[in-house]
């Protein structure tokens, strides 16, 4: 009987990679959030598109039509000059806006100078292209950001707690500037943001989760007590997401409405 | 933390021997950990709500939930088994189609976007095709493959089934 069940698992699994690999569920479960945002942000009349490493688009009909996603230890942004083999990111912008990047796994210097992964954060595309002239850690705080969580486990007070640290760490506000090594002004996120209010840093770390797009993203639910955590740190919980399920739905608009009414 | 039951032995020993290790992982910490009392989808929503209004309005200060005590129950053994089996079969699943979806997802931005571009020669005409692939992974997986593997689920379903079936009714051979 359990024979039955092995050959099946065997012709699944060798049809499926991921499968095969002990984080390659939870990389499909970020990458189906991640392109369910892209996806509303075009039915929201933003351009969208696949980008290699190296900066260039995937289009239809060309020769490489590959999108990476990462595996193994996180890193930062590898140099355009390294070629197209390394991480897709999706771009976007809406008509005669600025250009963003949603980025999935990668690591984020905090201002303690620890890093910190990020599964999915949406950051200006100006960071972005400046990484790539020769890589390295953005450092600061991106202006969506989603921890996914592919478990079946209730999400704990623990989980909770770490996001929320992460969060800290990587918040600059205007009154570290005397600390960090990057110049005046101050900004949220750097390297090469651009100027303007959207993009400068806040007073307060109120200000900050005010101003930013913050989730958990859960396969389960959430262990009864998590909540009091997330709600006052600007967290939004997100629970039972699974194929077009009422909770991905949820999730989905709740990120494209504030990207949509937020991001210049 | 539960005490797992040995009839599940051959369903772990099956999940390492098929490469799926951290599935079996997931099952024997599922199992140990419990069913923990969780947040209502009400209580989830008005946190939410709560969260909304603190960005919109500048000057209320952030909201506080009340905080509940977790309790915990644990699974018996034929609870187990069924825990086991479901949830092997539904993690394989749901992987398989979010994959499918993903991939459908992926193909519709680069569409979309190359007839953006309005680019005018005949290979963007051509509708893409892309295929995933991860930096630590041998291989890659395109649209075919996930239809191929959606094509095999039926019969894990089936298998899985009869397997629990058996197990707790102590029928199980090898």
């Amino acid at each position: 009987m359990i024979a039955a069940v092995q050959t099946a698992l065997d012709s699944i699994l060798g049809n499926s990679p991921t499968l095969n690999n002990a984080g390659g569920a939870g990389r499909i479960f970020e990458l189906y959030i991640m392109t369910g945002i892209a996806t509303e942000m075009q039915n929201r009349s933003f351009e969208v598109w696949l980008q290699r490493s190296d900066g260039t688009r995937v289009l239809a009909g060309s020769p490489n039509q590959m999108f990476i996603q990462r595996g193994g230890a996180p890193t930062g942004i590898l140099p355009a000059s390294a070629g197209p083999g390394n991480a897709s990111v999706i771009g976007m912008r809406r008509q005669n806006g600025a250009v963003w990047e949603l980025w999935n796994g990668v690591q984020f210097t905090g201002r303690s100078g620890a890093y910190h992964e990020i599964d999915i954060g949406l950051v200006p595309g100006s960071v972005g292209n400046e990484l790539r002239i020769a890589g390295g850690y953005p450092f600061g705080r991106p202006r969506v950001a989603i921890e996914c969580k592919d478990a079946a486990t209730s999400g704990s007070v623990d989980e909770m707690r770490a996001f929320v640290a992460r969060l800290y760490d990587l918040t600059v506000l205007t009154v570290h500037q005397r600390y960090l090594p990057t110049p005046l002004p101050t900004m949220a996120i750097s390297p090469a943001s651009p100027n303007g209010p959207f993009y400068t840093a806040r007073r307060t770390y109120w200000d900050e989760n005010r101003h930013s797009f913050n989730a958990i993203a859960r396969q389960s639910g959430f262990t009864a007590g998590a909540l009091a955590m997330t709600a006052y740190y600007g967290v939004e919980g997100h629970p039972s997401i699974s194929l077009n399920s009422a909770g991905y739905t949820t999730l989905i608009q709740a990120v494209s409405q504030w990207i949509d009414s937020q991001i210049p | 933390m539960a005490t797992v039951d040995p009839r599940l032995t051959p369903l772990i020993e099956t999940l390492i021997a098929s490469g799926a290790d951290w599935l079996a992982v997931e099952i024997l910490s599922e199992i140990r950990m419990g069913r923990v009392d969780e947040h209502s989808e009400e209580e989830l929503k008005e946190a939410r709500e709560a969260v909304e209004t603190f960005r919109k309005e500048k000057t209320v200060p952030p909201p506080t939930l009340e905080t509940r005590q977790t309790s915990v129950r644990h699974l018996s053994g034929d609870e187990q088994i069924e825990f086991a089996a479901n949830y092997a079969v539904q993690r394989i699943t749901q992987n398989i189609e979010m994959a499918g979806a993903s991939l459908q997802k992926l193909n519709e931005i680069a569409n979309r976007s190359t007839a953006h571009l309005g680019v005018p020669s005949d290979s963007a005409r051509q509708k893409a095709d892309i295929e995933l692939r991860w930096l630590d992974t041998e291989g890659t997986l395109n649209r075919s493959q996930t239809e191929e593997a959606r094509s095999n689920l039926p019969a894990l379903w089936k298998s899985l089934s009869e397997w629990s079936n058996s197990a707790r009714e102590g029928t199980q051979n090898g």
